[in-house]
């Protein structure tokens, strides 16, 4: 369970302070498909941000299972990042000078994962998104937008996380490939894995479990 | 991929970039250790050139060619006092020294004005082991008269067991011992050379102003002329000479860096137009200063050298995680510690300096002769060369035909042999030890840290949603 109780986040301007999400609260419970929606600057990447512990709070708390991440050093976010959470971005985020496969091996280098399995698992998770074979080697300006984002997927599940994070995941996607991502990412859901879209594609958000929309910054639905 | 292996690989990722800071790299590194070699090879040549120079200080009275030449009154035993208590002066050696005419020699009839060998007029039966030929020749005055012989050098000392009476740097008696040097008995000990041209050994007799002398000891001195002289007690040569004290005193400094200062203590000690202090440390201090100069160019090429290189990588990595901050911002949004992004920066930044580094000392030892050549060339002609024979052999040969003055490895009296002073910048050679290329190794990475620290702290200042969220 996702529990975010009074969750505010402000940033500091020249002009004046921004609030970005303000005083927001809502409960998702694991394994659920759920969707932010809300028009540009409405603070849905914020609040996603907030949500992977990418950023900090500057009020309220957020709670995943017993675990308060809200005002928790950088050090326990790292940590929590590396062993909860898993992102999928707008603009795929790869790492340009590595394979698909090298790519997708990253996070769990960084959970020291050992190397034999690191390979295993993530060629065993390219297969499952649909990039097999000697594209698994390709670096990522060799592959289509489609087949970037499939890696970033894979990449996402990397270290088995109890949650996803989309960020616009199909934004750069043509629709017919944008759906094919929504599906596959759908398809993922196992074992109680929570996965949470942003989007400002009502549509696409309709198709999921729970949707929240964001205005200015308040939770409105 | 480990955080080193990705450091590694990202320095690979621009060629051309690449290319680019490890060529400058290289350039500034190999720059720094031409100038680092050429620091020690000037370092090396200073220090050979003060060591030859040696720490002996030789006091005459003002005026005096040494010995009875020119004028000058001989030292009180106050000022023998005030010599051997001035700061630094391990050693003191007291003499007089005059040289004997061979009872059978033939007065040369040679050179300008003719007349005697410089001295008291006293007279020996020694001959002198020195060939006197060739200097008949260079005078132009045909040859010498038959039975000709040089005169013989005589020291009163009252250390005879220390070198630097006969003004040499090591003394070993091969036969005997040392005469008494306080005593006042007719004993002497004699130059290797001189006792085998006249065939003496411990006990043999020899007459000097008349006087019937003990041979006691056989001394080599390993120089030319202190091997061709003999020692006797200082108050014996001071009684048959007539001199009341010592004409020349020869002192030891504690180290060749303390010459100088002793030198002008001394002579401020005995006051104004007393005593002429000469040291040999005086005769290279024109070349030492040529080398000082070389040796600043180097010490300041080769900071600046260290400094660019520094700087250069500082942009460069400055610039690689400015244009890499969203990626910093990825690796810690999948869980990158900021130890493995630092870390990451670093080994880039070593693997750069590194090649940079390898090309560097090749470079520098390949070009480091060369370039210390430019240096020394430049440094010549700056200070216009001089050199040859200053002075010829005017002070060495006594006015009016006659040999005398002073030796010439004692200075004074007008010339003696003129110093070169390219001749140490002529041999200077840089050398590359391993000692050298640890410390450019040393260098090298120094560099990488001090270039990197900057950035790797930035990168690791990055918030990564800000990164994401901005960029």
């Amino acid at each position: 369970m996702i529990t975010v109780t009074d969750l505010t986040k402000t940033f500091s301007s020249a002009a004046e302070p921004v609030v970005a999400v303000d005083d927001v609260s809502f409960s998702i419970p694991d394994g659920t498909f759920a969707s932010i929606i809300g028009r540009s600057g409405s603070g849905k990447s914020t609040l996603l941000a907030l949500l992977g512990g990418l950023d900090q709070p500057t009020s309220g708390t957020i709670t995943v299972g017993d675990h308060v991440i809200s005002n928790e050093s950088d050090r326990a976010l790292i940590d929590y990042r590396r062993s909860k959470v898993g992102f999928v971005f707008q603009d795929f985020n790869l790492i340009t000078n590595m394979s698909a496969l090298e790519n997708t091996m990253l996070p769990m280098e960084f959970a020291k994962v050992p190397k034999a399995e690191r390979l295993a698992r993530a060629t065993e998770l390219l297969n499952q998104v649909g990039l097999e074979g000697e594209k698994q080697h390709r670096r990522p300006s060799k592959l289509s937008g489609g087949e970037q984002q499939r890696v970033a997927i894979a990449r996402s599940l990397a270290n088995q996380p109890k949650i996803i994070l989309a960020d616009e995941p199909t934004g750069n996607l043509d629709s017919k490939t944008g759906k094919v991502i929504i599906d596959l990412l759908k398809s993922l859901i196992t074992d109680g894995t929570t996965v949470i879209v942003v989007t400002h594609d009502r549509s696409l958000a309709e198709t999921t479990d729970m949707v929240f929309e964001l205005e200015d910054g308040h939770l409105i639905a | 991929m480990s955080t080193l292996g990705r450091g590694t690989k990202n320095a690979f990722r621009n060629t051309t970039r690449t290319i680019s800071i490890v060529g400058i790299l290289a350039i500034s590194l190999s720059l720094a250790l031409i100038m680092l070699l050429s620091l020690q090879a000037v370092k090396a040549k200073i220090k050979s050139v003060q060591s030859s120079s040696g720490n002996t200080v030789t006091i005459t009275p003002a005026g005096s060619f040494g010995g009875f030449g020119g004028g000058g009154n001989p030292f009180t035993s106050a000022q023998v006092e005030t010599i051997a208590q001035t700061e630094h002066v391990v050693g003191i050696a007291a003499s007089v020294s005059d040289r004997l005419t061979n009872n059978a020699s033939t007065t040369p009839s040679f050179g300008p004005g003719g007349g005697r060998f410089e001295g008291t007029g006293g007279t020996t039966s020694l001959l002198s082991p020195i060939d006197p030929s060739q200097l008949a020749q260079r005078f132009g005055g045909g040859a010498l008269p038959t039975g000709f012989s040089l005169p013989v050098e005589v020291i009163g000392t009252n250390a005879p067991q220390n070198p630097i009476a006969v003004n040499a740097t090591s003394l070993r008696y091969l036969s005997g011992k040392p005469i008494d040097g306080l005593g006042t008995s007719y004993t002497a000990d004699l130059g290797v050379n001189l006792a085998k041209k006249n065939n003496l050994i411990v006990g043999s007799t020899f007459t000097a102003y008349s006087k019937v002398f003990t041979v006691v000891g056989i001394y080599s001195a390993k120089t030319t002329r202190a091997d061709a002289s003999f020692m006797v007690p200082l108050a014996t040569e001071q009684t048959l000479s007539g001199v009341t004290g010592p004409t020349s005193i020869t002192i030891r400094v504690d180290s060749v860096g303390n010459v100088t200062s002793t030198s002008n203590a001394i002579t401020s000690a005995l006051g104004a137009n007393v005593a002429d202090v000469t040291s040999s440390a005086s005769r290279v201090a024109s070349e030492i200063s040529d080398l000082n100069s070389i040796r600043t160019i180097s010490l300041y090429s080769l900071i600046g050298a260290l400094i660019a290189a520094a700087v250069i990588l500082l942009l460069s990595m400055l610039m690689i995680v400015r244009e890499r901050r969203r990626e910093i911002g990825i690796l810690k949004a999948f869980g990158s510690s900021n130890t493995g992004v630092v870390g990451s920066f670093i080994a880039e930044s070593v693997t750069l300096t590194g090649l940079g580094g390898i090309l560097g000392i090749i470079l520098g030892i390949a070009l480091a002769n060369p370039v210390l050549s430019v240096l020394v060339s430049t440094q010549s002609s700056s200070t216009g060369g001089g050199g040859g024979f200053g002075g010829g052999f005017g002070g060495h040969f006594g006015g009016g035909g006659g040999f005398g003055g002073p030796p010439p490895d004692r200075g004074g009296g007008g010339g003696g042999f003129g110093f070169h002073p390219g001749t140490a910048l002529s041999s200077l050679h840089a050398a590359v030890g391993a000692g050298t290329i640890v410390l450019a190794v040393f260098g090298v990475l120094l560099i990488a840290v001090v270039g990197s620290a900057i950035p790797a702290y930035l990168s690791a200042k990055v918030r990564p949603a800000e990164v994401l969220r901005g960029e």
